[in-house]
């Protein structure tokens, strides 16, 4: 069994503070990895849009008082050649139903009507009440080139463990 | 001329040599409030050369360097505003030229740019930095 090397492992509240740490952790493993900087730009995109997309939901919930709700777990491994990046965050039903339906729709896209729905959605799209541009998962997506994994597990009635999983082979 | 930080990008104009730079990292807090700026300040300037088009002015050259480590999705999408700023001003009879740079080895950049230029229809003239 090929070992795996974790990289990254976070557990507590996300901060745009917080985020700006993980990425320049980001930086000082791929350096000490000898990373390319290509491999290194793709994780790069990955991680800011899924922290970037976990802050700004968190934000928009203001449950920064919620030390619970405001939490993440997140993780950068590596196994061969292959980076594992997760991340877990509480989400409530109607969050649930949002990332459920952009993540079923892109997971069925070509690269080609990827491509197309970046381009439908920077042209057109107006910004999300939570600061986005709407593309993230397409970014994600489209930078992996591989589809987005992901997975809810109830935490109460009104709460999931949401969980995205992605695989980038170098 | 904003100065770049740890988040946001370089940005200067140049009056006399009328050159755009954005140079650095974009991944600001408040990506609106960063960029509204900047498209404040270029929609001030369409306005300006909109005059000197009417007045018959001459169509001078409009240069845009874009020399950026890094940007997020939502500063894709106000590059992208900045950049139908830019075709407004083609479509004015302008002539454009935009340098798209990139790190030797950052495809990733080279693609993120090449994205860019083909959804807005403006060539880009991609250049490695040193």
């Amino acid at each position: 069994m090929p070992e795996q090397k974790m990289l990254i492992e976070y557990k507590g509240s996300l901060t745009f503070s917080i985020i700006s740490q993980l990425l320049n952790k980001l930086k000082e493993q791929m350096d000490l990895l000898g990373e390319k900087i290509f491999t290194y730009k793709r994780i790069l995109i990955i991680m800011v849009e899924i922290l970037e997309n976990i802050h700004k939901y968190i934000e928009s919930q203001q449950v920064n008082d919620n030390a619970t709700a405001s939490e993440i777990n997140f993780k950068l491994a590596k196994t061969d050649n292959i980076y594992q990046i997760s991340a877990t965050n509480l989400v409530n039903v109607e969050a649930r139903n949002i990332i459920q339906c952009k993540l079923d729709l892109i997971n069925k896209l070509s690269p080609d009507e990827l491509k197309k729905l970046y381009r439908t959605i920077i042209a057109n799209g107006q910004f999300t009440k939570e600061g986005g541009a709407g593309l993230g998962f397409i970014e994600i997506a489209k930078t992996s080139q591989s589809k987005i994994h992901y997975s809810f597990e109830n935490a109460d009635d009104v709460f999931s463990y949401y969980t995205i999983n992605l695989e980038l082979t170098t | 001329m904003i100065e770049a930080t740890e988040f946001t990008p370089m940005v200067s104009f140049d009056p006399e040599t009328r050159i755009i730079e954005f140079d650095g990292v974009s991944r600001p807090e408040n990506v609106s409030a960063f960029y509204n700026r900047v498209i404040d300040w270029m929609t001030g300037y369409e306005s300006e050369l909109y005059k000197n088009k009417v007045l018959g002015g001459k169509k001078f050259e409009v240069n845009v360097i874009f020399k950026f480590s890094y940007f997020n999705s939502a500063s894709a999408k106000m590059i992208y505003i900045l950049l139908e700023s830019l075709l407004r001003l083609k479509n004015m009879g302008y002539t454009l030229n935009i340098d798209w740079y990139y790190e030797e080895g950052d495809d990733q950049m080279h693609d993120d740019g090449e994205e860019l230029s083909e959804a807005i229809d403006i060539p880009f003239n991609f250049m490695v930095r040193n």
